[in-house]
């Protein structure tokens, strides 16, 4: 099987710099996006040494046998969590700052998926859309009984807010999944300026008519979440299995 | 719109089955394949746990009933989400069941009165049962704590086993409390008769931060297909014939000081993750019949636990009783895994010379194998710092010195880090190249994570904390 990948980042239509960093590798079978955020320099920042970060393990590594790429990632996310957090302790000017994270690799016949914050990542197949990642925000916390809302410092913060995000703390939890991967699947990560601007239908409506060329179809997307108010940094990496 | 409808499943947020239909999911129901605390999401929907009926009625309508059937007819320890059903009148058997489904239906009503009736004679009848039945106590920490104080293991499980489901819930209430209850909860999954793992705790939580080393899944499951899988391989690996990639080979090879000297935070026992693997490794291979050919392995395991276990031990006596086993001339298995056990076993470098002897002389040919040979040195070398015996040093200096140069700090095939010791070892001035030593380290406590060659720490976990004094 092989991988078929395209992407965009575009700075949208209000804000002033683009926080948002990608990065893609077709023939390693690997795909990076980041969020920032923590100010108009400093989400900038984090989101580019998340994505290179992540980029040099990965292509600095030599094989990476399934079993071992759950932990690969782990210590990966765990080496830019501490230079981003390191950055943000040593430069004041840039405290705070931070970063989403969706990290997509395919190996063998399995899609790892590394997962901080709420950027997220879709599985299309057989026309129906699947949101495979958890939100990292307190409403979502809340509900399934990780976090009390009492015990929130904040009794104010949005049900919207980040709880997890990389480089915040000196530890950053993440989530790991995986999933088998088969012809025709398409993968979608995305940051939130995406999602906020397309409901999930939209986005599946998009890719049934346009699966075909992931370019186009990430463009197509990218200018539906601009045309609809364009209120964050939007990108958009698609990802498609195919037979041969 | 998706012409037929499909639905993914995920379970404790790692793992997805499908995407299936609602026969398949039937069927994966059916064969348990799929459990009443995973999730499920249809086309652009949101995640719902199968036991949540008001969310499953609300967003997955045409679900409820097959998933209903199927928690009565096959999930009976799951039946409680939807006890307060007002009739199982209306539930929609699938034809193909329906035969099935009238005769499970009956007998679960059946014994829910057999039950109902019981309990109503016990309430009736004895106030002071009934009270213990209803009012029985919360669990407590201290009473769990006290058990393991005392080396009261296979009472601690009982009284686990007894209480998990209140555990469980307590746990998962939130971050405080699973913190405080996350080492007993791992000391029950590993320890004793555990099979590390418990249904309603998520896996990556009880595992902790994954060692890059270990393997991600630790469970006595796991383990049986491993070895299973393993096969005659085994038998190979003990004769010194190869080295598989395989997470049943390379925990063979682990060294049970270096386990032993990690201690993590969150664990009681085993002491770690590497620990408790070792544990359900054996425990595993002993459940299963693979034959003869598998005792060497299980002897190995044997080993490395008591080894584990033993350094933290004030009673050396099965260390003892362990050398006087095994370590006899007469008494040597000519296999790898009899040799890692001869260097893991031997105290001085005159012992460690013994390992090079019959019958193991010809597997020191391996590269491997004489690598592992040194990382024993460097056990040896850590154990003469630590106990302040510079005379030890004269023996093990050359050779170790003439190892370390230019290699990465990290054990070629187990991939166990030895960057610590290294460092350790490093501060003993003039006997590692000044290049190797690291300024201002004079104690385990102040090491740095970082390696001085540029190798990568890959111990991962920086909660893990090196005690070299052992």
């Amino acid at each position: 099987m092989q991988i078929r990948m395209a992407g965009v980042t575009h700075i949208g239509r209000r804000r002033k710099n683009n926080q948002d960093s990608l990065f893609f590798d077709e023939g390693h079978g690997i795909g990076v996006v980041a969020d920032g955020i923590g100010g108009r320099k400093g989400g900038e920042i984090a989101s580019t040494l998340v994505v290179e970060g992540i980029r040099e393990a990965f292509l600095g590594s030599e094989v990476i046998r399934h079993e071992e790429v759950a932990p690969f990632l782990a210590a990966a996310v765990d080496t830019v969590n501490a230079n981003v957090f390191a950055f943000g302790r040593e430069n004041l000017e840039y405290a705070g700052l931070g970063s989403t994270m969706e990290c997509i690799f395919f190996s063998g016949d399995m899609v790892y998926i590394a997962h901080v914050g709420d950027s997220r990542t879709y599985l299309y197949e057989n026309g129906h859309l699947f949101q495979l990642t958890l939100d990292h925000n307190v409403e979502n916390f809340v509900e399934r009984g990780l976090v009390q809302r009492e015990s929130l410092s904040d009794p104010s913060v949005r049900g919207a807010a980040l709880v997890k995000a990389v480089g915040l703390q000196p530890r950053c939890e993440m989530d790991i999944c995986r999933i088998k991967r088969r012809p025709g699947q398409v993968y979608v990560s995305c940051s939130d300026g995406l999602t906020s601007m397309l409901g999930d239908k939209e986005v599946a409506a998009m890719l049934g008519a346009h699966s075909g060329n992931l370019q186009k179809a990430s463009e197509i997307l990218l200018d539906a979440a601009n045309a609809a108010g364009g209120r964050d940094n939007i990108t958009v990496l698609l990802a498609r299995v195919e037979s041969r | 719109m998706p012409k037929s409808q499909l639905y993914l499943v995920r379970r404790e947020l790692e793992t997805f089955t499908g995407p299936v239909t609602a026969d398949e999911l039937l069927h994966h129901l059916d064969r348990m394949a799929i459990g009443m605390r995973d999730e499920i999401c249809g086309h652009c929907g949101p995640w719902v746990f199968l036991d949540d009926r008001e969310k499953l009625k609300m967003f997955y309508p045409e679900l409820l009933s097959l998933v209903q059937s199927a928690a009565i007819g096959g999930w009976s320890a799951d039946i409680g989400a939807f006890r307060n059903e007002p009739t199982i009148k209306g539930i929609a058997i699938l034809p193909r069941r329906k035969a099935d489904r009238r005769v499970l239906v009956a007998a679960a009503f059946f014994g829910l009165a057999i039950i109902a009736a019981v309990v109503a004679w016990l309430l009736a009848g004895s106030a002071e049962l009934s009270s213990r039945i209803i009012g029985s106590p919360a669990p407590q920490v201290a009473e769990f704590n006290a058990l393991l104080q005392s080396g009261k293991v296979a009472e601690f499980a009982v009284a686990m086993e007894a209480q998990l489901p209140r555990i469980i819930d307590r746990a998962n209430r939130n971050q405080e409390a699973f913190g405080v209850w996350l080492p007993y909860l791992r000391t029950y999954a590993f320890n004793e008769r555990g099979v590390g793992e418990i249904d309603g705790i998520q896996s990556k939580k009880l595992r902790g931060e994954a060692p890059v080393s270990a393997p991600a899944d630790c469970s006595v499951r796991s383990w049986v297909k491993r070895w299973r899988e393993a096969g005659p391989s085994v038998t190979a690996v003990a004769r010194g014939e190869s080295l598989p990639s395989d997470h049943w080979g390379r925990l063979l090879a682990w060294d049970p000081y270096w386990i032993g000297r990690r201690s993590q935070k969150g664990w009681l026992h085993p002491r770690n993750f590497y620990h408790g693997c070792v544990l359900t490794a054996l425990r595993a291979l002993e459940s299963i019949d693979v034959g003869p050919d598998a005792e060497p392995a299980r002897q190995r395991l044997v080993v490395m636990a008591a080894l584990i276990q033993d350094q933290k031990s004030s009673d050396k006596s099965m260390l003892k009783k362990l050398r006087e086993s095994i370590s006899g001339p007469n008494k040597r298995t000519a296999t790898a895994f009899g040799l890692w056990t001869c260097l893991d076993l031997a105290q001085t470098r005159t012992e460690l010379d013994v390992c090079l002897e019959s019958p193991w002389h010809a597997l020191m040919e391996s590269d491997y194998n004489r690598e592992k040979f040194y990382w024993s040195m460097l056990r040896l070398a850590v154990k003469a710092q630590s106990a302040g015996n510079t005379a030890a040093w004269p023996l093990l200096r050359n050779d170790l010195q003439a190892f370390i140069v230019g290699r990465d700090y990290a054990d070629s095939y187990t991939r166990l880090d030895y960057t610590e010791e290294m460092q350790f070892v490093g501060t003993q001035k003039g006997i590692l190249p000044e290049s190797m030593l690291v300024p201002s380290v004079s104690s385990s406590s102040a090491l740095s994570p970082s390696s001085p060659t540029g190798a990568t720490a890959k111990s991962s976990a920086t909660d893990i904390q090196v005690d070299l004094a052992h």
